[in-house]
């Protein structure tokens, strides 16, 4: 079927309008494809120069827990156990050195005895 | 003991006197500020147990194939500081890491590595505790195992991904933190050279009991 001349001047229509579209999105996309990577690193501090300026202060007690954890007190759990640990392990040392040479000294006393039981029989 | 024995405990109590005080005086780690101070007892802790696995293994080998019960007895003493020292590093190591790494305990190969170490002396000296007759040579056996395991726990961080601060550290150390952590490690070697005998000592002695209750037995 022949197009009549009515038609073919709207799809003439319809093709300039899609063409003036597509040049549209194209230079869209080109501008933000050269805008995204300028606004980000505008957003970032320079390498090695001054940090960016403060927007807002931070309360201590809103850090995270970690970075309000104070040293203190763990170095003087730390050394505080060691000493600890080692005077408790020396009085241990004295306490069975003490309860063997008790013992030694009771058996003693008790072959002298036997000993003596011995000789007198004879 | 002998003679020097007294010199030796005037030498350990001077130098653990000395030591909060120089430790004091180091200066602070740039990361890590003040819980980095821990360093010194945690290190030369490390190398005391390390150095009485070691003489805890040796020792068992020249029980195991040469039946020398001397060297039992220096094994058995070596083993229970090797409990003691592994004791005081694995409580010391989560104070520090709690800061420094945010977390108490971490499973990485040089903290897993060093808590199975430990768990084969514990086993050791329970195993002479409760083992019976005869638990003397199983003991040393497992002894020389854990001895086997030093070297790989301290060059574990160096293999391994861990978090763990490596062993390049030790030899890097700035001026001012290596006079300090040498003087701690000195302390704790006296300690060990103050200790070991005293426990051996005490074995010898258990020894001497044992023979006495014997010669009694016979007696009666």
């Amino acid at each position: 079927m022949a197009e009549t001349g009515s038609e073919v001047n709207v799809m003439l229509l319809l093709r300039r309008e899609w063409g003036s579209v597509v040049r549209v999105v194209v230079g869209v996309l080109v501008v933000l494809a050269l805008a995204v990577p300028v606004a980000t690193q505008a957003t970032q501090p320079p390498p090695g120069g001054a940090p960016p300026a403060q927007e807002e202060f931070v309360p201590v007690k809103d850090l995270p827990h970690q970075e309000q954890l104070p040293g203190g007190p763990l170095v003087l759990a730390a050394y505080g156990f060691v000493w600890a640990v080692l005077l408790v392990y020396l009085w241990t040392i004295w306490r069975r050195l003490g309860k063997v040479e008790r013992e030694m000294r009771a058996l003693s006393e008790r072959l002298k005895g036997q000993q003596r039981r011995i000789e007198g029989r004879m | 003991m002998n003679r020097s024995y007294p010199f030796l405990v005037l030498a350990a109590v001077g130098l653990f006197a000395t030591a909060p005080v120089l430790i004091d005086l180091a200066p602070y780690e740039s990361t890590m500020g003040l819980v980095q101070k821990i360093f010194y007892y945690h290190v030369p802790s490390a190398m005391v147990m390390f150095l009485s696995a070691l003489v805890c293994g040796v020792a068992s080998a020249l029980y195991l194939f040469r039946k020398n019960t001397a060297a039992d007895r220096w094994a058995s003493s070596a083993a229970e500081l090797t409990v003691v020292f592994g004791l005081i590093v694995l409580v010391t190591g989560p104070l520090w890491a709690r800061k420094a790494w945010g977390v108490w305990w971490q499973w990485d190969a040089r903290l897993t590595s060093t808590l199975l170490m430990w768990m084969i002396f514990a086993a050791y000296l329970l195993v002479r505790r409760f083992g019976g007759p005869g638990a003397e040579k199983l003991a040393a056996a497992m002894a020389v195992f854990g001895m086997a395991n030093v070297p790989f726990v301290y060059v574990s961080v160096n293999i391994w991904r861990t978090i763990h601060p490596t062993t390049r550290v030790v030899p890097t150390l700035a001026p001012g933190m290596r006079g300090v952590f040498w003087f701690a490690v000195l302390a704790f070697m006296v300690l060990l050279a103050l200790l070991l005998p005293l426990r051996a000592r005490l074995g010898a002695r258990r020894e001497e009991l044992e023979e006495l209750y014997l010669m009694g037995d016979e007696g009666e």
